[in-house]
């Protein structure tokens, strides 16, 4: 069947849709206020009001891609994309596309993370055109782990996606860095890289969820209340003081209950562990243990 | 700080006594610590300086013969470690029963906190379990 201009199946005010193919019924036999189904019909464009555009015989499209870093204007191929990434290492999706274009209202992504690194949707990132870019709840966005995936749906009213829905997937892990563990002054909080049994996160939004376990490391110098642990991400923490229960620590002399928290005064890029009591460490060589998860609000 | 570790899979069929067993590893290097999971017979130690064969089979020695983990023991291990407000509340009996032992017909000599200790973690074995 030929396909008439797309202006010809266009519905305007004052005429009557029907007739314009052979399928569908005669217009005598029309009756008014009548539906009328056509089995062979199909959808070979769609349009917003303003622009047609190929509509690929149905509704979801899948669309697959290896792209890994920063991904500024990524181009979907339709209006509802199952986006499967098989990334080898992180991708950053700071904006998306629709067929070349801007997107419109409505239009839908969503992005399942086949890769066993990690998948982020930035938010408000300024490498994409302003029009293609995301709004999330965090200011770095959404990130997820294996299996994860981030629904994105897009705002017409203020030119933007949002972050619809999202499944954090598997535990993401953070790798080592020595700096990244230190103590309330003076104290010195030592973790050598065989100590650090576990590390790792998963994201909810402002919600950030920790498992960390640590053997074997040492509280020297001055005994002290507090060791930090530095936030993965560039996460930053959010408000004021904040605790939540952690799970407990060994400073070679006792164990005692241990607590998660954070104080931005200090530092807005680390969350701090400390005493359910506040007591100090006692100072040891090789015989400090943490063993926990805790969470804190981030920005 | 330097950091050197060493595996170990110890050669018995029970958990060792946890206390006990770092007691007696500190005693062979001050500086050491102990990576192990309950339920598993695999041991990483870590220390200060390098290991040496001799101090090898030592720790491998005392894995294999440190004692098993009993109700018992680990009953001690608390008491070792009960807090200061716990060793204070059995100070404040201890000076008040001193008192008493002093003013007997016959006097008795003061008891120390860490006698009262002692004594509290040699009644573990009579305690029935």
């Amino acid at each position: 069947m030929t396909l008439l201009p797309s202006g010809t199946y266009r519905k305007t005010k004052g005429i009557i849709r029907r007739g314009i193919r052979a399928s569908q019924p005669l217009a005598i036999t029309v009756l008014e206020g009548t539906l009328y189904f056509v089995t062979d019909e199909r959808v070979i464009e769609r349009s917003n009001g303003t622009t047609w555009d190929s509509y690929s015989n149905k509704g979801l499209i899948e669309q697959t891609t290896s792209v890994t870093g920063t991904q500024n204007d990524f181009d979907l191929n339709g209006h509802d994309v199952n986006l499967i990434c098989s990334n080898a290492s992180a991708v950053i999706f700071n904006g998306f596309k629709v067929l070349g274009a801007a997107p419109t209202t409505g239009d839908k992504v969503t992005i399942q993370h086949n890769g066993i690194t990690t998948l982020r949707a930035g938010h408000q990132e300024t490498g994409s055109t302003a029009v293609n870019r995301i709004i999330g709840e965090s200011l770095r966005g959404q990130i997820v782990g294996a299996s994860g995936s981030i629904t994105l749906i897009y705002d017409g009213a203020n030119s933007r996606w949002r972050i619809d829905n999202y499944n954090v997937g598997t535990p993401i892990t953070i790798p080592y860095v020595a700096g990244d563990f230190t103590g309330a002054s003076p104290m010195v909080f030592t973790v050598d890289s065989g100590d650090l049994i576990a590390f790792n996160y998963r994201q909810f939004g402002t919600r950030f969820y920790t498992t960390l376990t640590i053997y074997t490391a040492s509280l020297t110098v001055t005994a002290t209340g507090i060791v930090w642990v530095k936030l993965p991400n560039g996460f930053t923490v959010s408000g004021g003081l904040q605790n939540s229960p952690y799970g407990s620590l060994f400073d070679g002399v006792a164990w005692a209950v241990a607590m998660m928290g954070t104080n931005p005064a200090t530092f807005t890029d680390k969350f701090q562990i400390f005493k359910f009591d506040s007591a100090l460490y006692a100072l040891n060589n090789n015989n400090t243990y943490f063993f926990g998860s805790g969470q804190i609000n981030i920005d | 700080m330097a950091a050197f570790y060493q595996f170990f899979v110890a050669v018995r069929n029970t958990e060792p006594d946890r206390y006990t067993l770092r007691a007696n590893i500190l005693a062979l290097d001050s500086t050491a610590g102990i990576q192990h999971e309950v339920g598993n017979q695999d041991y990483k130690i870590k220390k200060g300086t390098v290991w040496t064969q001799n101090q090898i089979n030592a720790v491998q020695n005392v894995l294999n013969t440190s004692p098993a983990s009993t109700p018992q023991l680990s009953a001690r291990t608390e008491i070792k470690n009960w807090s200061i407000s716990q060793k204070a509340f059995a100070l404040a009996l201890v000076k008040q029963l001193n008192t008493i032992r002093a003013a007997l017909p016959t006097p008795l000599p003061p008891m120390t906190l860490d006698q009262v200790l002692a004594a509290v973690e040699a009644e573990v074995a009579n305690v029935p379990v």
